[in-house]
């Protein structure tokens, strides 16, 4: 069972490798700062294409547009928290 | 209103990245420049969050309007291509096909105008950009599009052409056009209200014979770049030609 760090770690990798984000590794990617806005900067539709990602690799289903998808996508830390609890896959 | 001259120029394609290589093209009897497997242009002026998008056309495209030689200045941009990123198009249907889910962001790109916005995007530009697919005859549509926005009072167009390779499934449409055969390419013109071009539709010269193809967007570049050639009919249909007046070249 991988421990919650080596979750964080996949988390981003998947981030990465799915939104093709070029020259960040894993490393610059600080695990509690904002995906969206001002920290990674990623945008709607990259909402969009880690809602669809997300549900292939984790079998996860995410609404569009609620309050608690917005605490999910608030930071990579959250992020991992929610696949810990949820994934199916 | 339809007099033109063109101010500034670039191209690219794989094996023929420099003015230099395309202007001794366009002097050779080679029908296009002999492409050669490359890597796409890293196109560094576009931001990464902006440029992991673009594909290799997108990327030639992105190359081109980004060349330290040609400064942006708010230019209205005509970017026509025939087919555009038809790769990323077909992968998408096989994917909606297959899985029954397509990538959002794959899908975001796959609209015409989608790599002309992303350096609008990049320059925070808001003047016009129009995305052109006129089957065969987009090198006389990107013209007339030019020709139109400089007389609704544009200084100074930018028009871009750009193509990648059909999917092979696709070939069948292609019926006899002449060049079908073509890689990744793209070339951006900066054309001005002027008197060194005129575009219009001329009538038939007795006996002489008529274009059987509508010219293509690299015969038009050719054209540009022999000093000598005089006119280059650009559609069969109404003898749409473009001609060197006689103050070019000088």
């Amino acid at each position: 069972m991988a421990t919650f760090d080596e979750l964080i770690h996949e988390i981003k990798a998947f981030i990465i490798e799915t939104l093709d984000l070029e020259d960040v590794f894993p490393e610059d990617i600080d695990a509690d700062a904002p995906l969206f806005g001002d920290g990674l900067g990623l945008d709607s539709i990259d909402s969009l294409e880690l809602g669809v990602g997300l549900q292939k690799r984790y079998g996860l289903k995410i609404s569009a547009e609620s309050e608690e998808t917005r605490q999910i996508f608030s930071s990579i830390r959250a992020l991992a928290g929610y696949v810990a609890e949820h994934r199916t896959i | 209103m339809s007099g033109l001259s063109l101010r500034n120029w670039t191209a690219w394609m794989p094996g023929c990245e420099t003015l230099s290589a395309w202007r001794e093209w366009a002097c050779s009897d080679a029908a296009t420049p002999a492409e050669m497997a490359g890597a796409p242009p890293p196109v560094k002026e576009i931001p990464p969050l902006l440029r992991r998008r673009a594909g290799t056309m997108g990327r030639a495209a992105l190359h081109a309007l980004s060349r330290p030689g040609m400064p942006y200045e708010g230019q209205a941009i005509v970017l026509c291509s025939r087919f555009g990123e038809l790769q990323r198009s077909f992968a998408l249907q096989r994917e909606l096909a297959g899985e029954g889910r397509v990538s959002p962001q794959q899908f975001s790109m796959s609209v015409h105008n989608a790599t002309g916005g992303l350096f609008m995007m990049a320059q925070k530009a808001r003047a016009p950009l129009t995305a052109l697919a006129a089957g065969e005859e987009g090198a006389l549509a990107g013209l007339q599009e030019v020709v139109a926005l400089l007389a609704d009072g544009g200084k100074a167009v930018w028009l871009l052409y750009c193509e990648e390779p059909l999917p092979v499934d696709y070939n069948v449409f292609l019926g006899d056009s002449p060049r079908a055969d073509v890689g990744y390419f793209a070339f951006l013109l900066e054309l001005v209200s002027g008197d060194e071009f005129r575009l219009a539709p001329e009538a038939a010269e007795g006996g002489a014979r008529a274009a059987s193809h509508a010219a293509s967007p690299l015969d038009l570049l050719a054209f540009f770049l022999r000093p000598g050639e005089e006119r280059i009919c650009l559609s069969p249909r109404g003898n749409w030609t473009l001609r060197r007046t006689a103050s070019a070249g000088s």
